[in-house]
């Protein structure tokens, strides 16, 4: 019986999926990253993180000279890489950066890291800070001088200790060898790193809601506008951008613009750190190229899905805030950023977690719903009272404990959540609850039907 | 005025006018005036009638300080009952339906009242404070 | 011109339209979107109030719903819409404090924008086209209504917000009929603000406009949010209570009725009320309220917008001392008696002895003497009863020169605070002698950075200024140009110079006045300002109720005529002196009195009070005085009429036609007339002659007890409870 309405179900699904859905990209990507292209590596932590090892990785490297180019040039190059802001919005960096004042004689500017990575199935800047911490120091440096700011803030995760302590350390290494601080590198231009460990919540993640933590306020976030371009740590220009994005920053200009640009789809070009947790053989952290196919994601470095490639699920693709993916557009989904939105998804910040099909999905989705209704600050009334009511209505769901248009219902509160927040965690409270629905309203259903059924013959 | 002493003219404005209550304050006010200037008419055929031994002259004060009485009334309910109360009392005194105690009593107490007010008027504010009024 | 021209249009197409663009819109209550048509636009009926344009704004023009509106570049979209007539709801928002854009009740949509915006928040761009009556603005609203209503409580029929509450209103407009949610709805436990808010916070909708109040308005930093999400509770951190003297209008700004007034709970539902305009006389700023009275009773006093005096909020005091008018009232003459103990006597017989008593003695031994609540009118009438009597010994409540009204009053009025760039206090506790000025200065400092320098004792003023000493010898080095605050003030433009009552009123007052005077010429300030914490000061030197040259001394008069006065020493009158008590309350001046006769209180009266400013205001009767309580002019002019002096007026109007002959500015109390002196008569003010050296006695302040320094705030059991609470604020 369940395995009829699901197959239906899945049916009725595959026949909604528009058929121009099929990448019409220009050419296969196999996913065939090799190790001289691959920015980050001492990812698994083949030498130590230090400054004496990262020197020979080729961090530090004429970043004298690249700091020498001035903003203009790193600029123009950042954006000629095309490359897109890591943290999971996917805005063009480039273009971010140069919002920053150009003439700004009053105030001070600032960049400020987003180390706060607290997605659910996200491990990528933690390996970074981890075991790269020397990129994302000398990326602060070439990032900060870029937007023309005179500090770097990283907010740190407050539950990264072991991370903290390795980037406090490369940040000393880094000041001792005179690379940071007064006359960073020798170029003349003072640009102070510090690291600020937060008090450990995921709207700290938020960027606003960063800064305000990092004032020493409750970690809410601002109303936009104004942008932290204009106002933003201290009322002073900021520039938030993710880990990723700024340790990414110094092999760019090292290797040129183009070499990024060479990898991916246009518009989504680079290589990526993915994450891949669940039902996988082999759980793993990799570089790759974008755009890769997710099927040979898996495939080749996870050592395939439990149970085989038709014993999968469905698979979120960019973190707990994106809506799931059923197998079918698995088949043929793009790693990147436009293919996942055409399939009503998003890259968000790459960490694939996968489902096969021992998972209990509504189970699943609930548990996020819960995490969402602990994670909202409270402070505006869609997400507060919102995110409470869909973890409840999806406890219920879980045991089939609701009626049929209760589904409905719960669609309709998350497009009354979705859009109407302050911040995007409305947003990504209501997408994984839509995505459900929209990929496994049957077995909803079901359940529903189960239960009632239970009840009248009881 | 020797029209109105044969009582022919003034019988014809006994008649309650027009509608008996009115909705605004303007409309009331000529029905009030149209009442009062109505007696004032009516004032000669009334002491001929029921032999009032007081002048034309004093009649007439007498019954302005009636209406003078109400002057301060605002609440446009309460006017509109006055007017209709007052086209009774008009009504009844020209039908003939009245004695001649009724009207000259109402006179003589009316002038009395009067009379005394005007002593009176010196102490009028000791004596509303010690009521307090 | 023609800005205001398209502006007035667009208000009245919108207006006659009332509800929906007929244009536009079916009249069937259901539109094509499925959604009921409901009534999402009202127009402000007689509002609309044309938006002033400050000098050099440049304007931009947008379209609120398919009407081009010129507004002034910066305004936020909210504004933009409510220039035209159209109503907002809003939870969060509120004219005068920040921005919070967290209830999200206010979204509207705007055109190429795939989300609805906060209209409070966002600010107005060019050709900006925004929409308030779209399907997408109608489904945001519903669902903001239905996410705020889930956790709310079903209790209104219990709650004393029902029928003034803001979500009660809203709801009946965006809310639906029935709900969706069948969870369990939240509950969180009551805070204790103290005697006078009370919470039900199970009701809160989290708007944060407390936290913002007390945080920005009363400047103490109590209220705050705690948790998170669906967690998140308003409340004092360590569950202290609400320690500021404007707490109370907290009260006035939550939305629904979360936080409710303690003293008024349970007692009265909001349309059971009669509202009565009036201005508020227990402090020397008389800010105006709106006292609501039931069934002859005042059950509460609630603050009316007044942008020259107290823009939107009232004091602790103002709001909640009126409980003490039910309280220790006298309502019946008293007359001592032989065995000492006051009886009860018809106002005839009361009259006729004081009567008696006053044809028996001379001009020169009798003495009328004025307390902080007397209004005008009365000052006038006894006044002129006594000079007919041949007596001069009149004394006001605050005894200073009545020669030059720029010598007495603020000069550089309350709003022109606001215009200030530099600020003086000698001898002043503005926090408790006039709270609602010291918010206005506390705005100042909190936006503009106001440097304020303060002479006297150290208080918490809510905001930083620099402590410059507490002796008057702090006033002599401003004198010398290297002192720092002295440069502060020669440096400012419009320096102003607030001195307190209690400066002046000392033995040495006329050496510190005029240490003041030389202060404000070296720093080029116009004139300066005195600060006078009882309402009736200025009005008594306005119609020069002070004593004259051969006034007699306390001490040698026979008869003492208490009008409100309480605070007379008996040691300072002669053992035989016939004290008469006028008043409304049984005070200390009831107490030593040997005639006692009821007056009316403030709400029971319609009287002329001239506040601190000179700023001419009346009170309006609420309801009756208790008992045989008269009013108080009626009072001394039947005393004159028994006592063969009969006053040329026996009306209010004839009254007021003597006090207009006084000072002709008292005859239009609109309160609308007050601007600050000029620049002559201000310079005339500073030019008096100093006399005498000051002491080194510490400067205080006029009030020992904020709570309690007025006959109706010290029978007010409110207001005793608040000393418990709270202390004295000295």
């Amino acid at each position: 019986m369940l395995a009829l309405n699901l197959k239906g179900g899945l049916r009725a699904v595959r026949m909604r999926a528009a058929a121009p859905l099929a990448c019409m990209h220009r050419r296969t990507y196999t996913g065939g990253l090799t190790d001289k292209d691959r920015i980050f590596t001492n990812l698994y932590n083949d030498t130590s993180p230090y400054l004496t090892d990262a020197r020979k990785r080729g961090d530090w490297y004429m970043t004298k000279e690249i700091v020498l180019l001035g903003p203009e040039v790193i600029i123009s190059e950042i954006k000629a890489s095309g490359l897109r802001g890591r943290g999971g919005a996917g805005f063009p960096s480039g273009l971010k950066w140069s919002f920053m004042p150009k003439n700004n004689k009053e105030t001070p500017q600032y960049l400020v890291v987003n180390a706060d990575e607290s997605e659910p199935g996200t491990c990528k800047d933690r390996e970074i800070m981890r075991h790269d911490p020397h990129k994302l120091v000398e990326g602060c440096l070439i990032a900060g001088v870029a937007m023309r700011a005179s500090a770097a803030y990283i907010y740190i995760r407050g539950e990264f200790v072991y991370e903290a302590m390795i980037m406090e350390r490369a940040i000393k290494e880094a000041y001792d060898a005179g690379l940071i601080g007064k006359n960073a590198c020798g170029t003349g231009i003072d640009f102070d790193v510090a690291l600020h460990r937060g008090g450990g919540a995921y709207i700290c993640g938020e960027e606003t809601g960063l800064i305000e933590s990092l004032e020493g306020k409750p970690g809410k976030p601002r109303l936009k506008p104004p942008f932290p371009a204009n106002a933003g740590l201290y009322g002073c220009p900021t520039t938030v951008a993710n880990v990723e994005t700024v340790s990414v920053a110094p092999t760019i200009m090292r290797r040129g613009g183009d070499w990024f640009a060479g990898f991916g789809r246009k518009n989504n070009s680079g290589t990526k750190l993915f994450c891949i947790s669940g039902h996988v053989n082999n759980p793993i952290t990799v570089e790759e190229e974008m755009s890769i196919p997710m099927k040979e994601l898996l495939e080749k470095h996870c050592k395939g899905v439990i149970g085989g490639w038709d014993n999968l699920l469905a698979v979120i693709p960019g973190g707990s805030s994106v809506p799931v993916l059923t197998k079918d557009h698995c088949d043929e989904a793009l790693m990147d950023f436009d293919d996942l939105k055409s399939r009503r998804s998003g890259l968000g910040t790459a960490a694939v977690t996968v489902f096969n099909k021992s998972t209990d999905i509504v189970a699943a989705i609930a548990r996020l719903s819960k995490f969402y209704e602990h994670e909202s600050c409270g402070q505006c009334t869609p997400c507060r009272e919102g995110t409470g009511w869909m973890r409840k209505i999806m406890d219920r769901l879980v045991t089939g404990d609701a009626e049929l248009k209760e589904i409905d219902m719960l669609e309709e509160l998350s497009y009354q959540i979705e859009g109407h927040t302050i911040c995007a965690l409305g947003d990504a409270a209501a997408w994984p609850v839509q995505g459900l629905i929209r990929a496994f309203r049957p077995e909803i259903e079901l359940r529903i039907m189960k239960k009632q059924q239970g009840k009248s013959y009881s | 005025m020797a029209g109105s002493s044969t009582g022919a003219l003034a019988l014809r404005n006994v008649a309650q006018k027009s509608i008996p209550f009115s909705s605004s304050m303007v409309e009331t006010k000529q029905r009030v005036l149209s009442l009062h200037r109505d007696f004032l008419r009516c004032v000669p055929w009334i002491k001929r009638s029921y032999k009032v031994p007081m002048s034309e002259e004093k009649m007439r004060t007498l019954l302005t300080a009636a209406f003078k009485e109400k002057a301060a009334e605002n609440d446009i309910h309460q006017i509109n009952r006055l007017v209709v109360k007052g086209r009774m009392e008009l009504e009844e005194t020209m039908m003939m339906w009245k004695g001649d105690s009724h009207v000259i009593s109402w006179l003589e107490e009316a002038d009395a009242k009067r009379t005394a007010a005007m002593k009176s008027k010196k102490n009028e504010f000791l004596d509303k404070f010690f009521n307090g009024l | 011109m023609k800005g205001a021209r398209i502006l007035k249009r667009a208000s009245r197409r919108l207006s006659s339209s009332l509800t929906v663009d007929k244009a536009t819109r079916a009249v069937a209550p259901i539109g094509a979107d499925g959604l009921a048509v409901l009534p999402h636009s009202l127009p402000v009926l007689n509002g609309a109030k044309l938006p002033a344009v400050r000098e050099g704004a440049q304007m931009i023009e947008v379209t609120v719903d398919g009407h081009a509106i010129q507004i002034e570049s910066g305004s936020s979209i909210l504004q933009a819409i409510e220039s035209v007539g159209i109503n907002v709801p809003r939870f969060c928002f509120h004219e005068r404090l920040s921005v919070a854009g967290n209830c999200r009740m206010c979204l509207v949509e705007i055109e190429k924008s795939p989300k609805p915006v906060a209209s409070c928040a966002m600010p107005t761009m060019p050709g900006m086209k925004i929409f308030t009556n779209s399907p997408m603005v109608k489904k945001a609203r519903e669902g903001v209504m239905e996410f705020l209503l889930a956790n709310h409580p079903l209790d209104c029929p219990i709650c004393d917000q029902g029928g003034e509450c803001d979500l009660q209103d809203q709801a009946m407009l965006f809310g639906s009929d029935r709900s969706r949610y069948y969870e369990v709805k939240r509950a969180v436990e009551d805070k204790n603000l103290g005697p006078l808010v009370k919470t039900v916070m199970t009701r809160c909708i989290h708007c944060t406009r407390c936290v913002r109040f007390s945080q920005e308005v009363a400047g103490v930093n109590m209220l705050g949010t705690v948790g998170r999400g669906n967690a998140m509770e308003i409340g004092t951190y360590v569950g202290m209570a609400l320690n500021s003297e404007m707490s109370g209008n907290v009260v006035d700004l939550c939305p629904v009725g979360a936080l409710t007034s303690k003293p008024n709970a349970f007692t009265a539902r909001a349309w059971e009320y009669r509202s009565t305009s009036s201005i508020d006389v227990l402090d020397g700023c008389c800010p105006s309220i709106k006292v609501d009275n039931r069934g002859g009773e005042v059950m509460r006093v609630q603050p009316r917008t007044n942008e020259d005096v107290n823009e939107e909020w009232i004091s602790d005091k103002t709001r909640y001392a009126v409980d003490g008018l039910k309280r220790q009232r006298l309502d019946v003459p008293l007359l001592r008696g032989a065995d000492g103990l006051l009886a009860p006597v018809d106002w005839k017989t009361a009259l006729q002895i004081l009567a008696d008593k006053l044809r028996a003695l001379r001009g020169d031994q009798i003495g009328a003497f004025a307390g902080p609540l007397v209004e005008v009118e009365a000052l006038v009438a006894l006044k002129d009863l006594f000079n007919s009597l041949g007596s001069t010994a009149t004394f006001p409540p605050t005894a200073l020169s009545a020669d030059l009204r720029a010598s007495y009053t603020l000069n550089s009025t309350i709003a022109g605070i606001e215009l200030c760039d530099a600020l003086l206090l000698v001898g002043t506790n503005p926090r408790t002698e006039a709270p609602l000025l010291n918010t206005r200065i506390r705005k100042m400092v909190r936006h503009y950075d106001l440097p304020v320098g303060l002479v006297g004792s150290a208080v918490d003023l809510t905001y930083e200024y620099s402590h410059l000493g507490t002796t008057a010898a702090a006033l002599s080095s401003l004198l010398t140009p290297s002192s720092p605050f002295a440069s502060v003030l020669s440096a400012a433009k419009n320096p102003a110079i607030v001195v307190g009552t209690a400066a002046l009123l000392r033995e040495d007052g006329g050496a510190i006045a005029s240490l003041v005077r030389q202060v404000a010429k070296a720093s080029g300030a116009k004139g300066f300002s005195v600060l006078h914490a009882a309402a009736a000061a200025v009005g008594a030197l306005d119609v020069g109720f002070v004593p004259g040259p051969s006034a007699a001394a306390p001490s040698r008069l026979k008869l003492a005529y208490l009008l409100g006065h309480d605070d007379l020493p008996a040691a300072s009158l002669p053992e035989d002196a016939f004290v008469v008590y006028q008043g409304h309350h049984g005070g200390a001046g009831a107490q030593m009195a040997d005639l006692v006769l009821p007056g009316a209180a403030y709400t029971e009266k319609s009287a002329t009070y001239v506040n601190t400013e000179g700023r001419v205001q009346r009170t309006a009767k609420a309801v009756d005085p208790p008992g045989a309580a008269r009013e108080d002019w009626k009072i001394v002019v039947g005393l004159a009429l028994l006592a063969g002096k009969p006053l040329p007026y026996e009306s209010l109007g004839a009254l007021r036609e003597r006090m207009a002959s006084l000072a002709p500015f008292l005859a239009a109390a609109d309160g609308e007339a007050v601007a600050p002196s000029s620049a002559e008569i201000a310079a005339a003010a500073l030019g008096a002659p100093s006399a005498g050296q000051p002491s080194d006695a510490p400067l205080g302040v006029a009030l020992s007890n904020f709570y309690m320094s007025d006959p109706v705030s010290k029978a007010s059991p409110t207001m005793a409870k608040c000393v418990q609470a709270f202390g004295t604020r000295a």
